[in-house]
């Protein structure tokens, strides 16, 4: 059963220009799937469509809960900036999204949560008190703690030193087997999309479609040092030179 | 080098450099006063026991209770629907076109103006004093909280609107604390303006008050008098400043760091 399906016939943009056009894609639950595209071409956008942010389109998008779920499907949003609210502690920050009702149901305490990923003492803190990598660790918890049946990540590790955004990474890869939620994850970045995902689309430059659907057939935690992704890395753009500025070549192309 | 530092914070920290300035003023004060013996410039001793004596024996207390009460009314009214209109006005582009001719006058109407016409039109009444001061302070509440609502970070918002926040929660704990910076420059000039024009309105249609004291004092051209009102009131709004704004800021500004 599909999670979410998306089919965004036209996304047009405020000056005229076209955005998105004839992209569509499904996404099942409990899957790991990466956006990778060349820059400006629309990733953003869509993640604001798919979340309801941006309600200007043509086309359909829908989710729906998982089995045995009552109730509206849970989304939720990891942005490209930490954004958390800077007049707001550590634990407020958390407890902002998160509904009293799940909170006294949830089997681990906030107290729990932060020692998962890396925060235990940051309890009082503010923002403004924390560096750049913790500020997203903050984030990346915001993001899990509502238990969400979608997560929308829009290239939440960019502008980190890649000793940070690798322990980051590896975060997002425990927290996501815990309650396994279906992750779109947007990123330019190939090596972190295949060291992460279950599944990549690659998207053309603008106006935007998927131009490849390739799965990644292997275990998980990975890193994006490991050998495997490397092999793969360079194997996809042997293939497809051109594959990460939005084009196949389609005398390579196995079709 | 670390001392002078220290030193240096010290002397920062240190209430002598906020009543250091104060006492050089009384000073000056005093010699002129002694060097121009003149009737129109008591010197400030005189000023201070007429100031106890009225405190003690004196009515000052039932006028500065007037004002008070009055000062506090109109500033409550005049913040509430100045933040109501200034955050309708920065969020909605038609409703600032609407508005904005009579944000205009009414932020260059004279006081006097519509103090007169409050009274003439209602009455030399409580309600028409009160109304007076508040209409005069709206406007400029409300510009400057236009201000404020213009520049709410919109990413803050999202993060309020993914998550499905309830109105409450993204409006006191997402989408106020962006205005705080506005709400405290609205409130202290506010206060300012406010005591002012309730002192005008006091001398024009009251039979109590600061502003009404001050009017009797000028008919006997008692300087004295009006001095001792004037420190009075000068005392109150340190009062207020020390015990109220600046520690209520302190506390919400406690995570810029």
């Amino acid at each position: 059963m599909t999670l979410l399906h998306v089919d965004v016939r036209s996304k047009v943009y405020g000056n005229g220009c076209c955005a998105i056009e004839n992209l569509a894609f499904d996404a099942q639950p409990g899957e790991f799937v990466a956006l990778v595209g060349p820059s400006g071409a629309g990733k953003t956008t869509l993640l604001n469509l798919i979340s309801g942010l941006d309600l200007q389109f043509q086309g359909a998008i829908s989710l729906r809960a998982n089995k045995g779920q009552l109730g509206e499907p849970k989304i939720s949003f990891m942005f490209q900036e930490p954004r958390l609210m800077p007049w707001l502690t550590v634990v407020q920050n958390l407890e902002l999204v998160w509904p009293l009702a799940q909170r006294n149901n949830s089997v681990k305490s906030l107290t729990e949560m932060l020692a998962l990923v890396g925060l235990a003492g940051c309890e009082q803190l503010f923002p403004g008190q924390l560096s750049g990598g913790m500020q997203r660790r903050v984030a990346l918890l915001r993001a899990f703690i509502v238990e969400p049946d979608l997560l929308l990540m829009d290239e939440p590790f960019q502008s980190l030193d890649a000793p940070t955004a690798q322990q980051l990474r590896m975060v997002l890869q425990e927290l996501w087997q815990r309650t396994r939620p279906t992750v779109l994850f947007v990123t330019h970045s190939l090596r972190e999309a295949i060291s992460l995902a279950d599944r990549i689309l690659f998207l053309s430059g603008q106006p935007s479609r998927v131009i490849m659907d390739t799965p990644i057939a292997m275990s998980h935690p990975r890193s994006i040092e490991d050998q495997d992704v490397q092999t793969m890395h360079s194997m996809l753009l042997d293939i497809h030179p051109q594959l990460l500025v939005g084009q196949i070549s389609p005398s390579k192309d196995p079709a | 080098m670390q001392n002078t530092l220290n030193f240096g914070r010290h002397f920062a920290h240190s209430s002598w450099l906020r009543i250091g300035p104060l006492l050089v003023l009384v000073g000056l004060w005093q010699l002129l006063a002694v060097a121009l013996q003149s009737k129109t410039l008591p010197p400030p001793v005189a000023v201070i026991s007429l100031l106890w004596q009225e405190l003690v024996a004196g009515e000052l207390l039932m006028h500065l209770g007037m004002t008070l009460t009055r000062v506090a009314i109109s500033f409550a009214a005049a913040m509430l629907v100045g933040v109501g209109v200034g955050i309708a006005m920065g969020t909605s582009r038609v409703l600032d076109r609407l508005l904005d001719t009579f944000l205009i006058l009414a932020l260059n109407i004279p006081a006097l103006v519509t103090i007169i016409l409050c009274y003439v039109w209602l009455g030399l009444s409580e309600t028409a004093a009160v109304l007076a001061v508040t209409l005069n302070k709206i406007p400029m509440v409300a510009i400057s909280l236009r201000e404020g609502a213009r520049a709410v970070d919109k990413n803050l918002l999202q993060v309020a609107k993914v998550f499905r926040l309830s109105r409450r929660d993204s409006f006191f704990k997402v989408y106020l604390p962006q205005l705080m910076p506005y709400l405290f420059g609205a409130a202290r000039n506010g206060l300012a303006i406010i005591w002012k024009i309730v002192l005008v309105v006091e001398l024009l249609g009251r039979s109590n008050g600061v502003g009404f004291q001050i009017g009797n004092y000028f008919h006997f051209f008692d300087i004295t008098g009006i001095l001792a009102y004037t420190l009075a009131f000068a005392l109150v709004i340190f009062v207020v400043e020390s015990l109220a704004l600046r520690p209520l800021e302190v506390h919400l500004n406690r995570w810029r760091v």
